[in-house]
């Protein structure tokens, strides 16, 4: 036991302020990452399997994911230590080592679709005739350098993305409210049961966003009101999503699956572009960097896990080996995307389920047996943290209101 | 446990990005980035449809020619034709012909043949709901005759006919309830809904006598310079620069085209399309001549329109309420008035108010009828039906026309 407290010490003390991110720009992940690229093929998908019945489809899966999340946030509010350290500590250093490696090759695949899907949307939408393949190769470069700098730039990057997202997506969703028609969303639940949960199924990889939240466990800062905050955060992208959806639907209705590149096509109706030009195609740029961001997190994470799991301090190599992995995944489903799309959603949702759900619902359980061995190797008592901490509060009033003259304001 | 640190160095970085750089440089460049030379692109700005006598479409387009003009006059334009079994392979045939790789992008109107009508139109309109290039925003059309014809006429109001008819269809003609202006995503929508009917405009085309002629051209001057319009595009693909030697023509678009499962059914006349679009477009002002059994003709500016369509089923017997509200205010009389009478035009005679909610009951009632005849569920009552009344749907959904018993409300009111 008391190797294995030693142990835990070590390992946080290793780990050092690169790989933490704050409170709000994990909140600012959960608000604006998490809608970003849910916005392109998810709602023809959904409208494919679920039709009218799309927002049921995908709110079962977002009270799923939430609940995900949830069970993750409490956990970084109960304690500082990382998913490898709290396996560490249950399991021991090479089953951590192990999880991650897996953790990692989960958070690779779980960018597969993503990335392809980016490639298709961009070669389809951004470029008026069909580009070759090449125009996309950038994307890992810029990918790669962000895997190589650790998680602290994914928080930065959410602080920009948080900008970025709140000036695109309202306008978009502005210039679409006018062609929206909410009646198309009537009768509810004429889908059934049955063809609503095998929509929430088919984009479980869409909405496997507690996949990345685990790896933030023990790396962020845990400030006043985290629940609350990250819970609204949540709350709010995913809003943001069934709100989309209910836009999208109410404009195309019957046609909706045939719409595949939503976000480009619900701002067209607008009646001012006819005399303005396609105006909306600046927020779809603005709000094509959030993507990017977007889809560049799970990259991060993969490059970040791998790392841990090898227990090296090299990112670039494992930046270069994932992004690499992804190109020639990319490069090689070029031509197949239909049959990839098919493959992942329609037969290894499961590893969603297991990864982005199961996993982080079991995770509390980590913590069981923790406060044990926190008394056992600290045998203060929480009573008595707590007087120390009012004495220590009192001290520091005492203190001030010594600096500060009487009847007066300090200055 | 020791841990193997990486560093690159900082020269090496900075090495990096300039070759990343220089090697996007020379793709671009080179054009690597699959971009096509303009001048092996055409801009197709309408598309006509027809179909020829052994089935296969016929696809007239209307190209800007994106040439730089020296003298600076109006854009130029042609019209190409290409026929095969399918639209991608007339499209096919005319890059085939010209050279030219068809970009759909700008084409905002799709104009459909008499040929074309008699069939499922969904037969040709696939292909552009296929295209990501081409946005659905594009504005359709029937025509009385083929679709060549009216894409290879020459206006006197624009240079090309393809900007002519997007004029004429344009929002703001809806806005005024004279143009049933529909869009190929709107059009589709309803063909997939429950109910499958669909209606847009129906055009005809006008010539101009010679006088009208000489007068347009000597007051506006666009249409002396503007007519480069191709003048022939046969079915084997000649495109000429020059249309003086051809009569000049309007289009007519004030008919609407009704279709049912992609069919064209009946065409509505211009009052009965009017009466359609105050009920279910979106009108801003309109205006409806009312005549009066005296002789006299007023014309009524209608503001504040707002259709309404309601489906019930009380006592098992689906009722379809139409009800049309409108402000009034006199827009013009045919025999001369007081200077009193002309200042208040926001007093409408009860006579006048009366008499129009006749004449617009009248023609809703008319096109709701023609509509029953040809199983045109215009006014969407089968869609009502399932999202409100799902109870009735299977009950109904057969015969919910022939069931149906229509009740119109017409409330048009003076602003006073």
């Amino acid at each position: 036991m008391k190797s294995n407290t030693n142990m835990n010490n070590t390992t946080s003390m290793t780990r050092n302020d690169k790989h933490t991110v704050t409170t709000r720009q994990l909140c600012f992940m959960l608000a604006f990452f998490l809608p970003a690229n849910k916005i392109i093929l998810l709602p023809s998908v959904l409208t494919q399997y679920a039709g009218n019945d799309l927002l049921l489809a995908a709110l079962a899966v977002f009270v799923l994911q939430g609940a995900a999340i949830f069970a993750l946030l409490w956990i970084m509010s109960r304690t500082e230590k990382t998913l490898f350290e709290l396996i560490e500590g249950k399991f021991g250093t090479w089953a951590a080592r192990i999880f991650y490696f897996i953790l990692g090759a989960y958070l690779l695949f779980s960018s597969v679709l993503p990335v392809t899907e980016h490639r298709l949307y961009t070669q389809n939408t951004m470029y008026d005739t069909l580009p070759t393949i090449l125009i996309f190769i950038p994307f890992f470069f810029f990918s790669g350098y962000a895997a190589a700098k650790g998680l602290q730039c994914a928080g930065r990057a959410a602080d920009v993305s948080a900008l970025l997202f709140l000036v695109s997506v309202p306008v978009l969703l502005f210039m679409s409210v006018a062609s929206v028609d909410f009646t198309a969303l009537l009768p509810i639940g004429s889908a059934g049961a049955g063809k609503i949960f095998n929509a929430s199924a088919h984009v479980l990889s869409w909405c496997s966003d507690a996949g990345w939240v685990l790896v933030f466990l023990g790396n962020v800062r845990v400030e006043k009101n985290f629940l609350c905050k990250t819970g609204i955060s949540y709350a709010c992208g995913a809003g943001v999503v069934l709100l989309f959806l209910a836009v999208f639907y109410g404009i195309f209705s019957t046609v909706a699956m045939n719409e595949s590149f939503a976000v480009v096509k619900i701002a067209r109706y607008y009646n001012a572009l006819k005399t303005l030009g396609r105006i909306d195609y600046l927020f779809i740029y603005i709000l094509s960097l959030v993507q990017l961001f977007a889809l560049t997190l799970p990259i991060q994470l993969s490059a970040y896990t791998m790392g841990k799991a090898f227990n090296t301090d090299m990112p670039p190599l494992f930046s270069a080996i994932v992004n690499g992995v992804l190109l020639l995944v990319v490069l090689f489903t070029a031509k197949s995307f239909p049959s990839l799309e098919r493959t992942i959603n329609g037969y290894l949702f499961p590893v969603f389920l297991v990864f982005a759900n199961a996993l982080p619902l079991l995770c509390p359980l980590l913590l069981l047996g923790e406060k044990q061995a926190r008394r056992d190797n600290n045998p203060q008592t929480d009573e008595q943290k707590d007087k120390e901490k009012d004495n220590d509060n009192r001290n520091n009033r005492d203190r001030k209101r010594q600096q500060i003259p009487a009847g007066g304001k300090e200055f | 446990m020791k841990k193997t640190r990486f560093y690159l160095p900082r020269r090496w970085g900075e090495k990096i990005i300039l070759f990343i750089v220089a090697f996007l440089f020379l793709l671009f460049f080179s054009t690597d980035f699959g971009l096509i030379d303009i001048q092996k692109t055409a801009i197709i700005l309408a598309a006509g449809i027809d179909r020829t006598e052994d089935g296969n479409f016929s696809v007239t387009a209307q190209i800007a020619v994106p040439e730089a003009s020296k003298s600076g006059g109006a854009a130029q334009a042609t019209a190409i034709s290409g026929s095969g079994e399918t639209i991608a392979r007339a499209f096919q045939e005319i890059n085939t012909k010209t050279g030219w790789f068809p970009k759909l992008i700008f084409c905002d109107l799709i104009v459909l043949g008499e040929t074309v009508t008699q069939g499922n139109v969904f037969d040709c309109l696939s292909y552009f709901m296929r295209n990501e290039q081409m946005s659905d925003n594009c504005l359709l059309a029937a025509c009385e005759g083929s679709a060549q014809e009216i894409l290879t006429a020459t206006t006197p109001t624009e240079s090309m006919p393809a900007l002519a008819l997007q004029k004429i269809l344009a929002t703001e003609a809806k806005e005024s309830g004279n143009i049933s202006t529909v869009n190929l995503k709107d059009f589709a929508a309803d063909y997939f809904s429950e109910h499958k009917s669909g209606y847009m405009p129906f055009l005809f085309l006008l010539p101009q006598t010679e006088g009208a002629q000489g007068g347009q051209s000597g007051e506006g001057g666009q249409s002396g310079g503007g007519a480069q319009t191709a003048a022939a595009a046969q079915d084997n693909g000649q495109s000429g620069q020059s249309g003086k030697d051809q009569k000049s023509s309007v289009f007519y678009g004030a008919c609407t085209a009704v279709f049912y499962d992609g069919k064209l059914k009946t065409v509505l006349t211009r009052e009965e399309s009017f009466a359609l679009n105050l009920v279910v477009g979106k009108v801003r002002q309109a205006t409806l001549q009312v005549p009066l059994p005296d002789g006299t003709a007023y014309a009524l500016s209608l503001t504040d329109v707002k259709g309404k369509i309601n489906l019930q089923t009380k006592d098992n017997l689906p009722r379809l309420k139409i009800g049309l509200k409108a402000v009034a205010r006199v827009s013009d009389c045919t025999v001369p008035k007081s200077l009193e009478n002309i200042a208040s035009t926001n007093t409408v005679r009860e006579e006048l108010l009366q008499k129009a909610e006749e004449l617009l009951a009248r023609d809703i009632s008319a096109v709701f009828e023609k509509c029953r005849e040809n199983q045109c569920d215009i006014f969407g009552a089968l869609d009502r039906l399932q999202k409100y009344h799902t109870t009735f749907y299977n009950a109904y959904k057969e015969d919910l026309l022939a069931r149906i018993v229509p009740t119109f409300e017409i409330h048009v009111r003076d602003s006073d």
